[in-house]
């Protein structure tokens, strides 16, 4: 036991050894490892490597020195650091798997990753991991890493290269390149800046520049480059150096400066640039390696710079070229020596199309488009094109016929191909389309050939010269008018020609001023010394540049038109003056037939009232008869004598329109009857009641159309005169007036010659109408000055209807009024017979005037001249005096006039006595002192009623009842009727007419019954009854015819009575049938 | 107020004739055919006018002015009388005055001048 307690004794000495032992090597071994590990530490800090310890739960638990320093943290910030934090994003999960495979058992994992340093610093590292295992489990990951940045990045850069060398020649634009660039650097190399800078003309234009300081100027970019341009090589440059090369000035603005900044000068074309690249970070983030990346890039980007702008200049030079080859109107086509089309341009193709109806094709052989045509076309071609293959060009026009059978002119150039080494493969072919041209120059030809056949026969004379005159071309005609030659009048100048010199220097100035000038007239001499009159029209020309330096002119021989014309206007001059001494001498003649007429006309009216017996008064009513009526000519001699020569003027005054009408009715009503017409006339309602005309001559115009009516309605007629307002503006009236008959009409070829003076339509000796012929020719001429027209229509056999139109102005009562009280008289009374002076230069007029005043029972002084006029007036007081306007050495105005000069007391009204032809100047005696005007001759009955309107005295009654014409009665005087249309109108008319037509039946009809039963005083009281009333209405004939019964039955003659009831039946009937006609016409 | 006339006119024609016109003319007119229906008119009316025909049947013109003129009624006395007339017996004015007529229309008869003196004497 002991021994096995020695044993065991021993044992456990041995074992206590062994303890011991084994704490001593235990001891030995801690401290040996904690040696190990101080050792290992000590060795990990000096090793290069960067080694790293984690914990499975991704801390680190260790890093060596070398790991620090390229990671930039300190000892401290490491502990609480986790793996990701070291590794760079994209590699992490890398990174993560090669752990979880070590933890799977997979020992010495190889490992390539990229950390990530404090600073974002990447650091390529290649390395290994292992993991320690502790009861199967992992407790710690060692790792080794390598640093193969660099390797990396040169493995990068050389990536760069290709990808940059490559993308420069790939990429389509200069942006996608510039932007391409940065993405490489930015990726392969963490740039972050990067500008490109171009200098052009001293300034700097940045295609692109992208830097993380926004605010940072391109000026340091700017001065930078030129530092770098100037001297012409990369550079890299620190913060210092770049403080100092951007300048002081700049830094006081505390710009943020790039720590470290890359720039490499490139060239291209004829521009200079800088590519830079720089960080604000680490002024370690580059270096030289990084610089000869960036001159690579730099020479990259010039050459694809050099390239592009190449590109560009090849671009536009062959878009010249290509607008040249399509753009012109030329066809341009080129071929190969098998005749094949190689290439051709638009109007090629058109043309083909166009003139061939075929397609131009490529590779086609160019003779067939022209199979159809004439060979001798296809040879000529054939041979062009052999020659230029030959090497000769050649120009040709050539013509053809088109499918359309059109003629096609060509203008050709070919032109061969000669490439390197003489070859010529190809031919080039420019034609062009003349076809206009050469149709214009075959037209011009013509036309040329036509305007010198013009030229050459033209009989006027074609000139030109220049400003100084000198003749540069004449046509032949010259010859023959001026007889010499064209080749001698060349050169010379044509003044030297003229005999009418004076006047060239106006022509000249004439000419400037308006370029040209017509109908110049001038004088020429010939080459035998012979003037001739020539009619020249000349303008200025332009020469080919548009100056006018140039006179062109054509001239006419007009000595013998000349010659002529004088002669014309000689005979011309002698017949009007014939012509005027004519109408004078009519005028005059007139004019001194009156007074004798005066006399004639005075005395028969004071013979009318001497005793004559039956034959006397008979032949004195003859002579009264010619003599009205060769004044009447008179007068419408001297009227149209007035009119040819301008001097009829119409005087303008308010005129109510029914007055005029109803005198006319009234001045031939009568004489209608006699010539067995009826005579009505209508006037339109609507018609002004005053208008401003001049009555006289629209009278006179109505007057002698009714005459000529009645004249020539020698049966049973009817002459309607109507008066309608035609249209009716602001300004005018325009009025009709027609003048129907049942007459015996006229020719139609007759119709335009009535109007002409002097021309009567019967103008045979044994003239059936008497007349002057002028009444149509003055009315024609009337209605004219009146704004009118006359014109005719007639049916032979069944009558005319003449019209005429006149302009008239609507007159207002006021200004009648008016004009009626500066007409009203103012009359002298005297209750003595009236003194009246009566002046005039004639005996005749004088004798016949003194004569029928005295013996109406005023007292005559008559003088003979203004002078005693003014003197008999300063002796003795008159009451009126009647002064002659035509007296010599003072005349009646001048008279007047001194008269009132005078200033006597209560002078006498004076009366101005001239003839008719000067009743146009009434307005003018009046203006000059004259109160009153009476026209010459002097006629009695106007004479007396001057003196009664102007002296309140009683004249004795001249009997002149021999000339007064027993006026017949009318069956109805339209004129009574028309007092009543005022009144009541038509219809006023119609009723009272109707009811005088049953009365007067019964009057009648009682009448006949009491005559049987002899009841005279009851006849009587009808008979006075119905002439009041038949007077009353205008029925004339009636009424007449009542007085003669009353008249019988006063008398007591009862034996025609029956008769006479009779006849007023008839007459009543008569009235009947008329009066139906009347209404219906109104 | 329209003034108002008496016609006297045995004759239909002018009779109608001065009605018509006058009446246009805005007078109120009553027409008799002889003098003694005026006088009978006179007494029921007041009139401010007498137109009278000189021969008339009944009671002629002269006879109906001097029965007016002697009435005893003013306003029958006071009337105004225009006589209308061929005048066969040419008669003057003067003799026309002394039977108390204040003027006188001539036959035939002038239209103008009726409506004027009409005027004349229905005014004052």
């Amino acid at each position: 036991m002991e021994v096995i307690n020695k044993d065991i004794q021993g044992l456990k000495d041995q074992i206590t050894l062994l303890k011991e032992k084994l704490q001593l090597k235990e001891a030995e071994y801690a401290e040996l490892l904690d040696k190990t590990s101080t050792q290992q530490k000590n060795l990990f800090n000096s090793s290069a490597d960067l080694i790293q310890i984690l914990s499975p739960d991704g801390s680190i638990r260790f890093v060596n020195q070398a790991w620090k320093y390229k990671l930039g943290y300190y000892e401290k910030e490491i502990t609480k650091l986790k793996f990701n934090d070291i590794i760079h994003p994209q590699k992490r999960k890398d990174s993560l798997k090669k752990l979880q495979e070590i933890t799977s058992g997979v020992e010495n994992q190889k490992i390539e990753t990229i950390l990530t340093g404090k600073y974002g610093r990447n650091i390529y590292v290649s390395g290994y991991i292992s993991c320690v295992f502790e009861n199967q489990k992992p407790v710690e990951y060692r790792c080794i890493f390598y640093d193969v940045t660099a390797r990396a990045r040169a493995e990068s850069a050389q990536g760069l290269y290709y990808i940059i060398a490559h993308n420069a020649h790939q990429q389509s634009s200069l942006d996608h390149l510039y932007k391409h660039i940065f993405n490489e650097l930015s990726s392969h190399l963490q740039v972050r800046n990067f500008s490109i800078a171009i200098k052009s003309e001293n300034e700097y234009q940045f295609p692109y520049r992208i830097c993380v300081n926004l605010s940072s100027p391109t000026l340091i970019d700017e001065k930078l480059s030129d530092y770098t341009l100037d001297r012409e090589k990369p550079l890299i440059v620190y913060q210092d150096g770049i403080r100092k090369i951007v300048g002081e000035n700049i830094l006081k603005e505390k710009l943020d400066l790039p720590k470290i900044w890359l720039g490499v000068p490139f060239s291209f074309d004829m521009y200079h640039g800088v590519m830079m690249m720089y960080s604000y970070q680490n002024q370690n983030t580059f270096n030289h390696k990084d610089l000869e990346l960036l001159d690579f890039i730099a020479e990259m980007v010039a050459l694809s710079l050099d390239r592009d702008s190449k590109k560009e200049k090849i671009k536009t030079q062959s878009a010249r070229l290509e607008a040249i080859f399509e753009s012109s109107s030329h066809q341009i086509w080129s071929i190969d020596r098998r005749f094949r089309l190689t290439s051709f341009n638009q109007n090629f193709e058109n043309s083909i199309v166009k003139h061939f109806n075929n397609q131009a094709k490529i590779g086609r052989e160019i003779t067939e488009y022209f199979r159809s045509h004439e060979k001798d076309f296809i040879r000529t071609w054939r041979q062009h094109y052999i020659d230029a293959f030959k090497g000769n060009s050649s120009n040709f026009q050539i013509q053809t016929q088109t499918l359309r059978k059109e003629t096609l002119w060509q203008e050709v150039f070919i032109n061969p191909i000669v490439k390197e080494g003489g070859v010529i493969e190809e031919v080039s072919i420019i034609a062009n389309d003349i076809t206009e041209k050469k149709q214009a120059q075959i037209s011009i030809k013509a036309s040329e050939e036509k305007f010198r056949n013009i030229f050459e026969s033209f009989q006027d004379i074609y000139f030109r010269c220049n400003l100084d005159g000198v003749i540069s071309m004449v046509s032949p005609s010259v010859t023959e008018v001026l007889g010499y030659h064209p080749k001698d009048l060349i050169g010379k100048r044509i003044d030297k020609y003229f005999t009418s010199k004076q006047s060239n220097q106006k022509l000249i100035k004439k000419l400037v001023q308006s370029r040209n000038v017509k109908n110049f007239q001038g004088s020429a001499k010939t080459n035998t010394k012979e003037e001739i009159d020539f009619l020249c029209n000349i303008r200025l020309i332009k020469n080919a540049w548009g100056i006018r330096d140039e006179i062109e002119g054509v001239a006419r021989d007009i000595t013998q038109l000349k010659k002529t014309n004088n002669q014309l206007k000689q005979a011309k001059e002698v017949a009007e003056r014939s012509l005027k001494i004519k109408e004078r001498f009519l005028a005059n003649m007139s004019h001194e037939i009156r007074t004798p007429m005066n006399g004639i006309i005075g005395m028969l009216d004071l013979l009318g009232a001497t005793t004559l017996n039956p034959e006397q008064s008979e032949y004195i009513r003859t002579i009264k008869k010619s003599s009205d009526t060769l004044l009447e000519i008179l007068n419408d001699i001297l009227d149209l004598s007035k009119i040819e020569a301008g001097k009829m003027k119409l005087r303008l005054k308010p005129v109510r329109l029914m007055d005029t009408f109803e005198k006319v009715y009234e001045l031939y009503s009568q004489a209608a009857q006699k010539n067995n017409t009826s005579l009505y006339y209508h006037v339109d309602d609507k018609i002004p009641e005053f208008v401003q005309t001049d009555e006289t001559r629209l009278l006179q115009v109505v007057s002698n159309l009714t005459s000529n009516a009645i004249k020539f309605s020698n049966k049973k007629g009817v002459i309607h005169i109507y008066i309608q307002l035609l249209k009716e503006s602001r300004r005018n009236c325009v009025f009709k007036v027609t003048v129907k008959d049942s007459g015996i009409g006229i020719q139609p070829q007759d119709q335009d010659k009535l109007f002409i003076s002097f021309n009567q339509l019967d103008s045979s000796n044994k003239k059936q109408y008497a007349g002057t012929g002028l009444g149509l020719a003055i009315s024609k001429e009337l209605v004219k000055s009146m704004g009118g027209e006359i014109g005719v229509v007639s049916t032979p056999g069944l009558g005319s209807t003449f019209w005429f139109t006149f302009k008239a102005k609507r007159s207002t009562e006021e200004i009648v009024s008016k004009e009626k009280s500066e007409t009203d008289l103012q009359k002298r009374f005297t209750d003595n017979a009236p003194s009246i002076l009566l002046v005039d230069d004639t005996d005749i007029n004088r004798n016949v005037a003194s004569q029928i005043l005295i013996k109406s029972g005023c007292e005559v002084v008559s003088v003979s001249s203004g002078f005693e006029a003014i003197e008999m007036i300063k002796q003795e007081q008159f009451d009126l005096i009647f002064m002659d306007i035509q007296m010599p050495e003072m005349d009646g105005v001048e008279t007047t006039s001194r008269i009132r000069e005078i200033g006597i007391n209560n002078l006498p009204p004076i009366i101005a006595m001239t003839a008719y032809s000067m009743e146009e100047d009434k307005d003018r005696f009046m203006n000059h002192g004259l109160d009153d005007y009476l026209a010459k001759p002097i006629k009695s009955a106007l004479l007396l009623d001057k003196v009664r309107q102007w002296t309140n005295f009683e004249l004795k009654v001249v009997d002149s009842s021999v000339f007064s014409e027993k006026a017949d009665e009318l069956v109805i005087n339209q004129n009574t009727l028309n007092q009543l249309h005022k009144f009541g109108g038509e219809e006023l008319i119609a009723s009272v007419l109707e009811d005088f037509r049953l009365e007067a039946q019964d009057q009648i009809e009682l009448s006949k019954t009491a005559l049987d039963s002899s009841d005279f005083e009851k006849i009587k009281i009808l008979m006075h009854t119905l002439k009041g009333n038949a007077g009353t209405l205008g029925i004339e004939k009636v009424s007449k015819q009542a007085t003669v019964v009353e008249k019988s039955l006063k008398e007591n003659k009862f034996d025609a009575l029956s008769d006479q009831l009779e006849f007023l039946q008839v007459l009543h009937q008569e009235f009947v049938d008329s009066y139906q006609n009347i209404l219906k016409n109104e | 107020m329209s003034k108002k006339i008496i016609i006297a006119e045995d004759s239909s024609v002018i009779q109608n004739l001065i009605r018509k016109i006058l009446s246009i003319q805005n007078y109120d007119i009553v027409s008799v055919k002889n003098g003694k229906d005026v006088l009978d008119k006179l007494h029921k009316d007041d009139f401010d006018l007498v137109l009278l025909d000189i021969n008339m049947p009944v009671m002629d013109g002269i006879e109906c002015a001097r029965q007016i003129r002697a009435h005893s009624k003013e306003s029958i006395k006071e009337i105004p009388i225009i006589a209308i007339s061929g005048n066969a017996k040419n008669y003057t004015m003067e003799d026309f005055k002394s039977m108390g007529i204040n003027d006188f229309l001539p036959k035939p008869l002038d239209y103008d001048q009726m409506v004027d003196m009409v005027l004349q004497y229905t005014q004052s």
